[in-house]
């Protein structure tokens, strides 16, 4: 009884304290939403940096902008074009570009002497998640620059469409050398397609194909290396065969030739022999020539899906996030504030005074502002949901859950702000501890760095944080349906219970009897 | 006199009725001089005690003390049976502390304060508005029971703090310095008010620095360094501080025969010559010798202009004290 007297005069006080200030509560409830709409409006999710592209002194070569406009796009952005490095570095420090991108002359020399040709790139940024991401995006480029040459490579590698065109020319006019008895013009056509087929079944050889290389790799056996064989490989496998029957079947014609056979049926079945194998075989190379360059640079993309049962965008992933980070600063000033105020206020010496302990005090402060929180928790939820369209998979089934993440996730930071409280003497010293515990909670708790890139003993060091239990479960539950580990829960527990043990033997420091 | 010199058995002391009894108490912080030195004195049920000393005199320590902040290093304090270390909630729930300061919260009402307080006091939520009214009309403050305490004046939060003390109508209840700081007029209402509680039973446990207050006091124990200067009643203590009584007589001429008349008083000890006209005696008994002046004055013709008591006020009484302690 005496509990919940004192919990619902603390309630009380903690509400009409709260509501008696309402830019207290314009800050609590509107400043999030303000937070997260400048964020979702502002972040463009996609960085770029002005470049300058140095090429070589050549005479020929422009310094047009334009002129290299297809060449350095997308991240990078092309402010100019000069031949001048130093000039070009210079910018780096005034500021007017971020990169710089050096073409080197001896490129082509580098490379036909058997070494990589390097260009250098310069960029001068202190930012160090700018500047891993101006590296990745410089390794893409590359990427990208070369596969454009490879492309370019596999085209001129294919299989002339012309030879094919011949073959079948060359096929028709000895069926009508054959048929007028040109037998002079007959010899002269099948020395021309046995040269053509010999011509084609190189081209043939030489035509790489992904998947084609008589040791597989690993790779190729992971992947679609059966594929290959059955579709690709396969393909020029008996479009080669075709063109050695068309050999074979030239060879006989021309044994009838020298016995002055040239149209008895068995000329013309070889010839029939020879249309369909030439047939068959160019039916085979314009397949082969009608897959793209790009599929066969890249003949394998991976295609991923994620599997989250919801949207996933930045506004959606961060704002549950904010709210947790939100209700444990709130928690932790709040509690710690509270019994810091009591003592500085001297009401402590009220409550020391009078026929309630350390404990209930602490208790009933504990259940009110956990109430109180939990409600602002649940209506800041509430709102992001309704207003801001952050997906809520299975809430039906899952309120409860979310009830208990915030509930587990407040008491632990109750718990800490009780212990900020008792290693603080002054509000100001209260309030600094609080922001060297939220700064500590952006860096660890995976609210800026995702815990798993942290060493092992920091991953631990990361369950002593509410935040690190509450931003992820709620994440979970909202964007995924997912129900926490609860042995996740009993560990944030057990850490708030200790927190408010710690907070308790130094709050019980001052009821003591000196 | 209650002021006891030399230590109490505990037996005795256990037994006693006394609503606070305080038996030979130092209180030592560290290895520094005892701010308490060997003090003892008793406050028996429904009076209004009053502990008088200068700042640094150790008035609040001893209040701490019987509150159960502080623990004597020596000695021993009980306070409504119990010792002050080992309270109970039970004898809690019987004494009422305000503190020197304004110890509420400001951003909370009037209202919203004294029900905090009363929480605390473990009174039923339903029981308590009647005795929470009763409070705050007592202190003149019902009316303005909506506003909020930081927009009251500094007397109405010394009120406040009172009102909160009371609400849950303790027997005992400790007031430290409760009119520092506030206007004379505010200060006499006070006082009635603790007039008011002592008749209806409850007993006062006071401290002040200021020295005239203890006239409203049914006991007072005056403190200086701390140690015991003078305990008992307001008159006990003027007894104890002048030796006498005090009579202002007021003459046409002062002569060496009316002083040597003066002299041959029954019970006289000394005279001050005020001015040519005015002089002030100091006898045994203020009444017998304003009968015997009289008298022997109308016997030698001598003529009075008026002859009444002196009574000194007690910034005087401390003063001659500690010029005697001194001494």
């Amino acid at each position: 009884m005496t509990l919940l007297g004192v919990t619902l005069s603390f309630i009380r006080k903690e509400l009409l304290g709260t509501l008696r200030q309402p830019s207290l509560m314009l800050t609590i409830l509107v400043g999030p939403f303000i937070i997260l709409a400048l964020f979702g409006l502002g972040y463009k999710n996609k960085s770029t940096y002005p470049t300058i592209l140095v090429i070589p002194n050549w005479p020929q070569l422009s310094t047009n902008i334009s002129d290299y406009k297809e060449v350095v796009k997308d991240t990078f952005v092309l402010v100019r074009v000069s031949k001048n490095l130093d000039e070009a570095r210079n910018a780096l420090k005034t500021g007017e570009a971020t990169v710089v991108i050096e073409v080197k002359e001896n490129a082509l020399d580098e490379i036909y002497a058997g070494r990589n040709a390097i260009f250098p790139v310069y960029y001068r940024n202190l930012n160090p998640i700018d500047s891993n991401y101006i590296e990745f995006s410089l390794y893409v480029y590359a990427t990208e620059f070369n596969k454009t040459l490879v492309q370019q490579a596999f085209e001129a590698s294919k299989p002339k469409q012309g030879t094919t065109q011949k073959i079948d020319e060359v096929t028709n006019q000895l069926g009508n050398s054959m048929k007028s008895g040109d037998i002079a013009g007959a010899r002269t056509q099948v020395s021309v397609l046995r040269a053509l087929s010999a011509v084609l079944v190189q081209q043939l050889d030489q035509f790489y194909l992904p998947g084609s290389s008589n040791a597989p790799t690993t790779q190729q056996k992971l992947l679609v290396k059966q594929l290959f064989d059955v579709v690709v490989k396969s393909g020029t496998d008996q479009a080669k065969a075709d063109l050695v029957n068309a050999q074979k079947k030239l060879d006989a014609l021309e044994n009838g030739f020298n016995q002055n056979d040239l149209n008895s049926p068995a000329q013309q079945a070889n010839l029939e022999s020879i249309r369909t194998s030439v047939h068959s075989s160019n039916e085979k190379i314009t397949k082969l020539n009608s897959i793209p360059p790009g599929v066969l640079v890249e003949p394998i993309l991976l295609k991923a899906k994620n599997e989250i049962a919801s949207t996933i965008n930045y506004i959606n992933f961060y704002s549950p996030a904010v709210i947790i980070l939100l209700l444990q600063h709130i928690a932790i000033t709040l509690a710690a504030l509270s019994n810091v105020r009591d003592s500085q206020l001297g009401t402590i010496e009220i409550f020391r005074v009078g026929p309630v302990g350390a404990v209930q005090l602490l208790t009933a402060k504990l259940i009110s502002f956990m109430l109180l929180i939990l409600l602002l928790g649940s209506l800041l939820i509430a709102l992001i949901i309704a207003i801001m369209g952050v997906p809520s998979v299975n809430l039906e089934q899952n309120w409860w859950a979310i009830l208990a993440v915030l509930a587990a996730t407040i008491y632990a930071s109750i718990g800490l702000g009780f212990l900020v409280a008792g290693l603080s003497r002054t509000e100001s010293q209260a309030v600094q501890l609080s922001m060297v515990i939220m700064l500590t909670t952006i860096f660890f708790s995976g609210f800026l760095v995702p815990i798993s890139q942290f060493i092992e003993a920091i991953q631990y060091f990361s369950y002593f944080i509410p935040t690190a239990f509450g931003a992820s479960e709620l994440e979970n539950l909202l964007l995924d349906g997912r129900i926490f580990d609860p042995l996740k829960m009993l560990i944030l527990l057990g850490v708030g219970t200790l927190y408010l043990l710690l907070g308790l033997y130094l709050y019980r420091r001052q009821y003591k009897v000196k | 006199m209650d002021v006891q010199t030399a230590p109490l058995p505990q037996s005795e002391l256990a037994k006693a009725s006394p609503v606070i009894r305080v038996a030979n108490v130092t209180k030592q912080f560290g290895s520094a001089e005892p701010i308490i030195k060997n003090l003892s004195f008793e406050v028996e049920p429904g009076q209004i005690f009053c502990l008088l000393g200068p700042s640094g005199s150790g008035k609040s320590t001893i209040m701490r003390m019987l509150i159960g902040v502080y623990k004597p290093t020596s000695g021993e304090v009980w306070v409504l049976g119990a010792d002050p270390d080992h309270f109970k909630n039970e004898t809690r729930a019987r004494f009422g502390y305000m503190p020197q300061q304004f110890v509420l919260y400001p951003e909370l009402s009037v209202m919203d304060n004294i029900r905090l307080v009363a929480s605390i006091y473990q009174m039923k939520l339903l029981k308590r508005t009647k005795k929470i009214q009763e409070a705050l009309e007592f202190v003149n403050l019902w009316d303005v029971r909506k506003r909020l305490a930081s927009k009251l004046s500094g007397g109405m939060q010394r009120r406040l703090n009172l009102a909160c003390t009371l609400v849950h109508k303790p027997e005992l209840i400790f007031m430290d310095e409760p009119t520092a700081g506030i206007d004379p007029i505010l200060r006499a209402h006070f006082w009635e008010r603790f007039k008011e509680l002592s008749e209806q039973g409850h007993t006062i446990f006071v401290t002040t620095q200021y020295v005239n207050e203890a006239d409203y006091c049914d006991k007072v124990a005056i403190l200086s360094e701390g140690e015991l200067l003078a305990f008992g009643t307001p008159d006990e203590i003027r007894q104890k501080a002048i030796g006498g009584g005090i009579i202002n007589l007021s003459l046409e001429e002062i002569s060496s025969p009316i002083l040597t008349l003066l002299k041959q008083t029954p019970g006289f000890q000394n005279y001050e010559i005020i001015d040519s006209q005015n002089l002030r005696l100091t006898v045994e008994n203020t009444a017998e010798a304003i009968m015997e002046i009289v008298t022997s004055f109308q016997e030698h013709n001598h003529q009075i202009v008026s002859i009444e008591p002196y009574r000194p006020d007690f910034e005087e009484i401390f003063v001659r004290l500690l010029k005697k302690t001194k001494k």
